[in-house]
């Protein structure tokens, strides 16, 4: 089980995406609405979630900013946009994202993006990528 | 915003749809009523591509033309109409974009080039794999743009539309899409018609700008 952190402010994707991840087996430890709350909550979290579902576009703070402070606290936390806005694709890589997905997608794509990020982070902590 | 708030919308409905979808409590008669649900949303994300494209179109009045790489917004154009379609399994592959020159245009060129690709996807059958491609070449100042299906034709309608000498806007879905595309590439010198392919089951389209700095 993988613990899940979901960063979008449209509440109606907050549900879907809990509703989805727990499906998988994953366990969602918190939602945020916008780029600062989830900095915030990702600061006083004790136990870091492993992976971060991150919208861009949002109020406050946007999302590729988020990821920014976020990989300052912690380099090792797997970040995946999910987004419309395909103009940050590559800000969102080069800044330290694991993956991009541009919306509308299936939440079986969705699913299956999440298991290849997973792969590539057990890989990668075993030393063979 | 509006469009961004609207696909926002559209998104959770399709996902939650989905999650319906794979129940196995529904009976068929559930399972089909879920499957008209989830392709009238898929209506409604194309018509929404196409209110996106008339907002261009009202901006358009104060759009300057600029220098435009066409990879950049040919680019943007694939994953707006990979989204929209995103049921289907659409391939498109791209050719000789990176060595064309910048072109006069703007920012509506996408929405021109979205519109012209979702023509070309609605003719595809829904049981099948959509094949289209793209290519890029110069001839002299100007830069023409094929976009070709593989093994499916356009929608007739969308032919009459391209062919007609006058535009008919509003008299049907295609033809005020053809008659939007029109505009959108006018505005700058550009122009879209329908090329033969002698031999072939698909259709050509072809957008002919004129390269940046060209008189």
């Amino acid at each position: 089980m993988t613990t899940v952190m979901i960063v979008e402010d449209e509440v109606f994707l907050q549900d879907l995406y809990t509703e989805v991840m727990t499906r998988a087996g994953h366990e969602v430890v918190a939602n945020a609405p916008d780029g600062e709350a989830a900095v915030g909550a990702f600061r006083a979290m004790a136990k870091k979630p492993e992976l971060i579902l991150m919208d861009h576009r949002m109020p406050v703070m946007s999302g590729v900013d988020a990821m920014h402070e976020i990989l300052k606290l912690d380099p090792s936390v797997c970040i995946l946009f999910l987004t419309a806005d395909f103009s940050i694709a590559k800000d969102s890589i080069l800044g330290g994202a694991v993956g991009y997905i541009a919306k509308p997608f299936t939440m079986e794509a969705l699913v299956g993006a999440v298991d290849r990020v997973l792969a590539l982070r057990a890989q990668r902590a075993a030393g063979l990528a | 915003m509006l469009s961004h708030d609207l696909a926002n919308h559209q998104q959770a409905a399709l996902g939650f749809l989905e999650l319906l979808e794979r129940s196995e409590a529904l009976c068929d008669t559930e399972k089909r009523l879920v499957a008209r649900t989830v392709e009238s949303l898929g209506h409604s994300a194309r018509l929404l591509l196409q209110v996106r494209a008339l907002l261009a179109k009202a901006e358009q009045a104060t759009a300057k033309p600029a220098p435009v790489k066409l990879d950049r917004a040919v680019e943007a154009a694939k994953r707006a109409v990979e989204g929209v379609f995103f049921t289907h399994r659409i391939a498109i592959s791209t050719e000789g974009l990176a060595a064309t020159p910048t072109v006069r245009a703007d920012a509506l060129l996408t929405e021109a080039l979205t519109q012209l690709l979702v023509m070309l996807v609605e003719g595809a059958p829904a049981d099948r794999d959509c094949h289209l491609s793209i290519e890029g070449s110069q001839e002299g100042d100007r830069v023409l743009l094929r976009l070709s299906s593989e093994g499916f034709a356009l929608d007739p309608r969308v032919t009459d539309a391209l062919t007609a000498t006058r535009s008919q806007p509003g008299r049907t879905r295609a033809a005020s899409s053809v008659s939007l595309v029109r505009e959108l590439l006018g505005h700058y010198g550009a122009s879209a018609r329908l090329e033969r392919m002698p031999g072939s089951v698909g259709s050509r389209l072809v957008i002919d700008m004129p390269v940046w700095g060209s008189p």
